[in-house]
């Protein structure tokens, strides 16, 4: 795709979202200043976008909506509902339209009369009256994107000066006035110094200086003037243009919308893709460095010359290759504010749909996490959003005879924990009972009925992430029957993450997700278990210890054993493999088989949160760094399996999900 | 007189008006110098500027003039084609390209 094109999708998609989300934040806070000026800018700076590609009923409409923004902002009028709801359309519409020229360059037929459909209300809160489809207004939206061909050039060629200005508190917020100025070939007769006049201009950003080329063969004429000046300036158009006032003939002046990311100084786009292509090879590199650290351990016995060189350089080596990794990481970082910001319009769109009143709040998006991980999120925190307006919220009504207000409450709050990205999604509605949730369990054969029995509250509650499983009793266009909860939670759980809910039934409930702020780099324990190897998390290893023999009690089926005062029940990691124990400890001699070491594990989520759980191995390995890549193929759907890495010596390392495996 | 030649080196004192292209062509063309220095200028006439970037002389010195330092300085430093961005397609021909001097490879004093 022509890469113009492209960079005006991504920025305009972009600038169309911050709008719809500045306008789902004024109709909380009407008098929220920030907001007014943040959608004010977005609209602008797109409509200037849109004339570049010659999208009249796009420029009509957004200059519609710039003349109701622009009028909040100067104080002529206040945000209000019924302004929200003429603007908001506009805004999906151009949305509907942008997608349309992505897919078929072209707008759909009809556009132009839907744009004067759209704009005529608009120009009425605006004040403006409203003007027919083929008046003037329109012309002038036009010719206001109208964008010369010596512009675009220009800007590009200065985008680092403006950069430079703008960091410099130069301000450019409003829009730039860019000039190309041809003076007259006689002008010096007349008394004319171009260069003086450019002096003329008031905030020059940048200036460019060309001559044009003598005729072919003439002598060069020093009193005949060839140059071309070209400039930028901070200064409004009407003042530019005043300094020309003489000579308006031989200037184009055009007002140019101060570029998104020309006021992001100092930041790059780049292609996501290479940026993956990037951590893949740092990923690659780690495997390389690690497998110079196992023959560097080696090398005292077998290369005692160079040992110690060689341990020096692979140290620095280690230091250097780990500080590249940070740094892609750190380059890969984007807010959920990517992600979270489309869910204002989503939310209020379900609950239209439903006939419901919701009022929602995010909070924390700003917090940053891996690139992967902000779009991995999208279906989960889309798909809670939706289940908590269609089966959380009750309708107004409902609300009304249980004394709550009419409009229900959702709230979305992000932070950061560590590590890890926290995010919960409250909802104030008719909340989930764990009484009705066993019901469904039992009814569905999902679990038998003593297991039932012997979960609490909050443990039943967790039953809604089960495959297949529903309460709703209408099934709802929205949200389905209850296909999904289990996606949020495989889908969180591929992340590395969890999810968990509570509810108080009346009150409300809270889903709570926590997962990491990236996937790359895991540290690993490694254990052996039937002549195996495998890897464990070292988040889920909460210890390590010797257990003797004879402390461990079989009870019942299981066993257990004592830590700490407290009853751990023991599992063996061979037996939830289902491995054939060829090897057990005791055919080695040298360890002390009366000693069973059990790694104690410490369940997130799930069932038994925070329950310790032993499990035992043959042998426990050291400790390293690795990138875990999720399996594919046969492997793909074994639980319990989290993902496969390359060692140092080239094999390859099944990393285990402690949680999958046991719970 | 606002242009004066010592020792191969052309001083552009004080504003230079459009009638001192005259005489700057001439020494331009004529004398073997290569330097001009613009250390104690004023306002250059667009003339003057014209001229500095048809025949590309090296120039030296800092204009006490922020005008012309910060807008027309850049333009006369950069001898070589690379430093400024030129696009073909506009029909101009920049400061950086060899000037329109038939018969001659240098571009300066071959009229």
């Amino acid at each position: 795709m022509d890469e113009l094109l492209e960079q005006f999708l991504i920025e305009s998609r972009e600038l169309i979202e911050l709008a719809a989300a500045d306008l789902f934040a004024l109709e909380r806070a009407p008098d929220d200043r920030e907001r007014i000026d943040s959608a004010f800018r977005a609209i602008h700076t797109l409509k200037g976008a849109v004339g570049l590609f010659g999208l009249v009923p796009m420029a009509i409409v957004l200059q519609a909506a710039e003349d109701v923004l622009g009028a909040w902002r100067d104080g002529n009028a206040a945000p209000d509902a019924a302004a929200i709801d003429r603007l908001m359309p506009a805004v999906n519409t151009l949305e509907t339209w942008l997608e349309a020229f992505a897919a078929g360059n072209d707008l759909p037929g009809g556009a132009a009369e839907e744009a004067a459909r759209l704009a005529a209300p608009l120009l009425a809160l605006a004040g403006i009256a409203p003007v027919s489809a083929s008046a003037p207004a329109p012309v002038a939206a036009a010719s206001r994107g109208h964008r010369p061909d010596w512009l675009a050039p220009l800007l590009a060629a200065h985008a680092t000066d403006l950069a430079k200005w703008h960091d410099a508190g130069a301000g450019l917020a409003g829009s730039l006035a860019a000039l190309r100025y041809v003076p007259t070939r006689d002008c010096f007769f007349r008394g004319e110094d171009p260069l003086a006049i450019l002096r003329a201009v008031p905030r020059l950003l940048a200036v460019d200086l060309a001559l044009t080329p003598e005729p072919e063969g003439a002598e060069p004429d020093p009193f005949a003037c060839r140059l071309v000046i070209r400039a930028i300036s901070a200064a409004p158009e009407a003042e530019v243009a005043s300094v020309f006032r003489l000579i308006a003939d031989q200037v184009e002046i055009v007002a140019v919308a101060a570029p998104a990311r020309l006021a992001a100084s100092r930041t790059l786009r780049v292609d996501a893709t290479r940026l993956d292509t990037l951590a893949d090879i740092a990923g690659e590199l780690i495997v390389t460095k690690n497998r110079l650290a196992h023959l560097a351990a080696e090398a005292p016995s077998s290369a005692p010359a160079i040992a110690r060189p060689l341990g020096a350089i692979q140290a620095e080596l280690d230091r250097l290759v780990g500080d590249m990794h940070r740094a892609i990481m750190r380059a890969r970082m984007v807010p959920l504010s990517q992600t979270t910001r489309r869910m204002a319009r989503l939310v209020r769109e379900t609950a239209g749909q439903l006939g419901k009143e919701v009022a929602f709040d995010i909070s924390g998006d700003d917090t940053e996490a891996d690139r992967a991980i902000v779009e991995a999120l999208f279906e989960p925190l889309l798909h809670l959003l939706r289940n908590a307006v269609d089966h959380g919220i009750e309708p107004p009504d409902a609300r009304s005879a249980a004394g709550k207000p009419r409009a229900g409450s959702i709230r979305l709050e992000v932070r950061r924990d560590g590590d890890q990205i926290g995010l919960t999604v409250t909802d104030d509605g008719a909340g989930v009972s764990p009484v009705r949730l066993r019901e469904s369990a039992q009814r569905r054969g999902i679990l038998d009925p003593d297991t039932i029995d012997r979960l609490t509250d909050e443990e039943a509650l967790q039953l809604v992430f089960m495959p297949g499983f529903s309460t709703a009793t209408a099934i709802t266009e929205v949200s389905g029957r209850g296909v999904g909860l289990d996606a949020v939670r495989s889908t969180i759980e591929a992340l590395g993450g969890r999810v968990t809910v509570s509810s108080t039934e009346q009150f409300g409930s809270s889903w709570r997700m926590a997962v990491p702020e990236a996937v790359v780099l895991r540290a690993v324990m490694l254990v052996e278990t039937g002549g195996q190897v495998f890897g464990v998390p070292l988040a889920a290893v909460a210890e390590t210890v010797l257990v003797p023999a004879d402390r461990i009690v079989r009870i019942g089926d299981g066993e257990a054993f004592v830590l700490r005062g407290g009853t751990v029940p023991l599992l063996r990691l061979g037996a939830l493999l289902h491995l054939k124990l060829v090897k057990q400890a005791a055919d080695r001699p040298d360890e002390a088989p009366e000693r069973v070491k059990v790694l104690v594990v410490q369940l997130a989520g799930q069932l038994a949160e925070g329950q310790p759980v032993g499990v035992a191995v043959d042998r426990l390995g050291e400790r390293m760094d690795i990138a875990i890549r999720p399996v594919g193929g046969l492997l793909a759907g074994m639980s319990g399996l989290l993902g496969a890495g390359v060692m140092g010596d080239g094999s390859v390392l099944l990393v285990l999900d402690m949680a999958g495996l046991i719970g | 007189m606002t242009v004066a030649e010592q020792d191969g080196v052309i001083r552009l004192l004080a504003p230079c008006p459009v009638e001192d292209a005259e005489s700057l062509l001439g020494l331009l063309q004529a004398s073997a110098a290569s330097v001009v220095d613009l250390t104690d200028c004023g306002h250059l006439h667009t003339a003057i500027v014209q001229l500095l970037l048809t025949y590309r002389p090296m120039v030296t010195g800092a204009p006490g003039d922020p005008f012309v330092l910060a807008w027309i300085m850049p333009f006369l430093k950069h001898r070589d084609a690379g430093a400024i961005d030129l696009r073909p397609g506009n029909g101009v021909v920049g400061p950086g390209l060899p000037p329109p001097a038939p018969g001659g490879t240098t571009g300066r004093g071959v009229f």
